[in-house]
This record gives C-alpha cells, sequence and structure tokens, in this order.
C-alpha cells in the first residue's frame, strides 16, 4: 500500500474545507493519510525531522485555500523549508498532487496557486501528478451532493489517480459546482451581511479606516 | 509622489542585489517621497482566516499585536507600493506573502462581477499603483506566473496602474532600476 501524506495549507484550525477535502480523499482512496496543518509544522522545533519523514512518503498531496491568488504564506513557508530538506535527501521524493479552492465562483481563479505548487515539485526535483481546482468553495461545507456532485467526482478521479500506479504528469483540473454564479454570488452577499449583523457591524462594513 | 516600498528580508543583502536600497536611492532621486519597510514573516503573525476584518473590526485585521494594520494604513495612503521580493516558485516570498494574506482588510467582502468574473468588491475608491518587482534565478515557467500574478493581483485590488518587472542577475536589476526612474519621472513631470 502507497504511503500517503497531506499537508493541510489552511491556516484555520477547526473544520477547514481543506481538511474536509483531505477526509473525503482518504475515505475514496480507503486508506490512512497522515496530515500535517502547515501553519504548526513550521512553528515546530523538530520540523526538519517530520519533513524527512514527508519526503519518505510515496505521495504528497497539497490541499489549500486560494489566498490572494496563490498560497496562504505559512504553506508557502514550508514548501521552502521542504525545498532546502529535499535537496540533502538522496531517497527517491514523494509524487506530488495539490488541491486548491477558493471561495470565488469559478475555479480558475486557482489557476497560479496550483501552477506555483508544480513549480515547487520541479524545484525538488519529485515528481508532479497534476492539480484540482475547485471553485464556490464556501458551498462545500453546506452542501455534500446536488451542485457539488462534480466536485466529488472530481476528488474521487484523484483518489483512482493515486490508486493507480501511473505518474505521468497531466493538465491541471477545473470544477466549479453546478450552480448559477447569480445566486452564489447573492447568496454569498447575504451571508456577509448576516454575519455582520450579528457582531451589530452592518452599517460599518463599509468603514474606510485608512482614507485621508 | 509618495511611495512605499516593501521589500523581503533578502533584498536589503547582497544575495537580493541590495535592491531596496537602489530603488529607495532612485525614487528619492525623481523626487518621490519614499519609505521603505522591510517585512519580516517570522514578526508578522499570519493570517488565519477568520475573516473578522470584513465582519467584526471592518477594514482592519482583529490581529493587533503586530504592526500590519500600520503598515495597511501607510499603503492605503500612498500613491504606489513597489513590492519588491524574491519570486518564489512563481510567487512573491513568504515575507511579503504574510503581510499580503492580511492585506484583505483593504477590500469588501462582497462579491461582484468584473471583467467576465467574480472578485471583491472594493473598500476604498483609490488603491495605490501596483509595482511587482521580482528577483532571482528564475524559469522561464516561473516568470511566466509571476507577470501573470502581477495581472491577476491587479484585478483584485484595481490599482489605477500596475507592472511588474523581473531581474535575473545584478545586470537586470540595474535595468529594472532605470524602468522604475522612468516610470516615476514620467508621473511626477506630469
Amino acid at each position: 500500500m502507497k504511503r500517503i501524506i497531506a499537508v493541510n495549507g489552511s491556516p484555520k484550525s477547526a473544520e477547514s474545507t481543506s481538511g474536509a477535502l483531505i477526509k473525503t480523499l482518504e475515505e475514496y482512496i480507503g486508506t490512512t493519510i497522515d496530515s500535517f496543518r502547515a501553519v504548526e509544522l513550521v512553528r515546530r522545533e523538530d520540523a526538519h525531522k517530520i519533513i524527512a519523514d514527508i519526503l519518505k512518503a510515496d505521495i504528497l498531496l497539497i490541499v489549500f485555500p486560494l489566498y490572494i491568488d496563490s498560497l496562504p504564506a505559512p504553506l508557502l513557508k514550508l514548501l521552502t523549508q521542504i525545498e532546502q530538506t529535499a535537496k540533502a535527501c538522496g531517497s527517491s521524493l514523494p509524487t506530488v498532487y495539490s488541491i486548491c479552492n477558493c471561495g470565488f465562483y469559478e475555479a480558475e481563479h486557482n489557476s497560479l496557486a496550483l501552477k506555483i505548487t508544480r513549480n515547487f515539485a520541479k524545484r525538488i526535483g519529485a515528481n508532479y501528478r497534476y492539480g484540482l481546482g475547485i471553485g464556490c468553495g464556501g458551498a462545500l461545507a453546506q452542501m455534500k451532493k446536488g451542485p457539488v456532485d462534480n466536485v466529488y467526482a472530481a476528488l474521487r478521479d484523484m483518489g483512482n489517480t493515486i490508486k493507480a500506479e501511473n505518474s505521468k504528469e497531466s493538465e491541471d483540473v477545473f470544477v466549479t459546482p453546478k450552480m448559477p454564479r447569480f445566486l452564489y454570488r447573492i447568496g454569498g452577499n447575504i451571508g456577509w451581511r448576516q454575519i455582520a449583523k450579528k457582531n451589530g457591524m452592518l452599517k460599518q462594513m463599509k468603514a474606510t479606516p485608512h482614507s485621508l | 509622489m509618495k511611495i512605499l516600498i516593501l521589500c523581503d528580508r533578502e533584498s536589503t543583502t547582497e544575495s537580493g542585489f541590495n535592491l531596496s536600497l537602489q530603488a529607495e536611492e532612485i525614487l528619492k532621486q525623481v523626487g518621490c517621497e519614499v519609505q521603505t519597510i522591510v517585512l519580516n514573516s517570522d514578526k508578522i503573525k499570519p493570517c488565519i482566516g477568520c475573516f473578522g476584518c470584513w465582519v467584526k473590526t471592518p477594514g482592519l485585521c482583529v490581529i493587533t499585536n503586530d504592526c500590519t494594520n500600520d503598515i495597511s494604513h501607510i499603503f492605503m495612503r500612498s500613491d504606489a507600493v513597489v513590492l519588491l521580493t524574491r519570486i518564489t516558485y512563481g510567487g512573491f516570498a513568504p515575507d511579503l506573502k504574510t503581510f499580503l494574506d492580511r492585506s484583505i482588510p483593504n477590500i469588501l467582502p462582497y462579491f461582484e462581477i468584473y471583467r467576465g468574473k467574480m472578485h471583491h468588491q472594493m473598500r476604498y475608491d483609490k488603491f495605490p499603483w501596483w509595482i511587482a518587482v521580482g528577483y532571482g534565478e528564475s524559469s522561464e515557467s516561473e516568470l511566466e506566473i509571476f507577470r501573470e500574478l502581477s495581472e491577476h493581483n491587479a484585478l483584485n485590488f484595481r490599482p489605477q496602474k500596475h507592472f511588474c518587472l523581473t531581474a535575473k542577475s545584478a545586470g537586470e536589476c540595474q535595468d529594472v532600476l532605470q524602468e522604475l526612474k522612468r516610470i516615476f519621472t514620467e508621473e511626477v513631470s506630469a
């Protein structure tokens, strides 16, 4: 059985979409995925030992939310640390896969972030298989089927690819849940207003504290 | 013109071609008011994805025990921001990225369609010019992604003008500095 390690790039401590995606993939593959949170790992004193162990895995999954068109900073920092360790690593490196989800509707927003992880794999001399970009990340926590069936189908495909022996690099895959964009946009905007209202901040939502 | 230079630690050293100091000097020569802030990802706390800056303290990050809100204040009151970074897999270096992740209070949570795709609405009427300067030995793919990233960043922050300059070597850094000079000479004399 292949050894699979996931790096969860979400800085959220609980209930991150990235964490849920790793769990789903684990079910589909039917084997345990050891998962590390980037934000915790970069702070650990024994990080180099864990990183050395990560590099011994067969598969490395990098799963993260899109932050400013690319990777959240702690994950990026971790990748630079992995690169340092990989340079001194004599053994063969894991095959890399990545999954990026964004709060925007269109999955294509994740394109550059996935390319950045592909470049990371090239820098360390590892095989890169492909990346999966997911749109409407905000809807995944609330829906498990229906409009998001295509997201789970794409995850199942990734699971099957991981199980298979094929390590040929291929194009990234983008999947946007099947729901009208205007509904997602309106739903999102109402959601923000509701949370702000709960906090008594609705009227201040458009504050400009740095205005001249 | 008021310019803020945000740079990674390496750009203050030889391996970073001393770019920050050189950029500051050249921009002062053309009559700009320049402030340089060296970003350190060990000192800036990472964004925790709580969205408090949108729904609890709108426009300000809820993490207040570092200087990020102060940097945002200087950022938003500048006419142009020059971001000096080692190109890291095609993106910004961690020093820059840690701050950029914490700069989302400067836009609104609300969605809108802009140039055919979903983006956030702007919080401020004006966003400073965005000049991304990437340095370091990079592959063609990394350079291409860095340029594309600058275009995407501009769609999300919508500065009036944006530029992306890259330099693989000390020689190319001189070209970049001349280009910065040209950009701002034209603006100051306009």
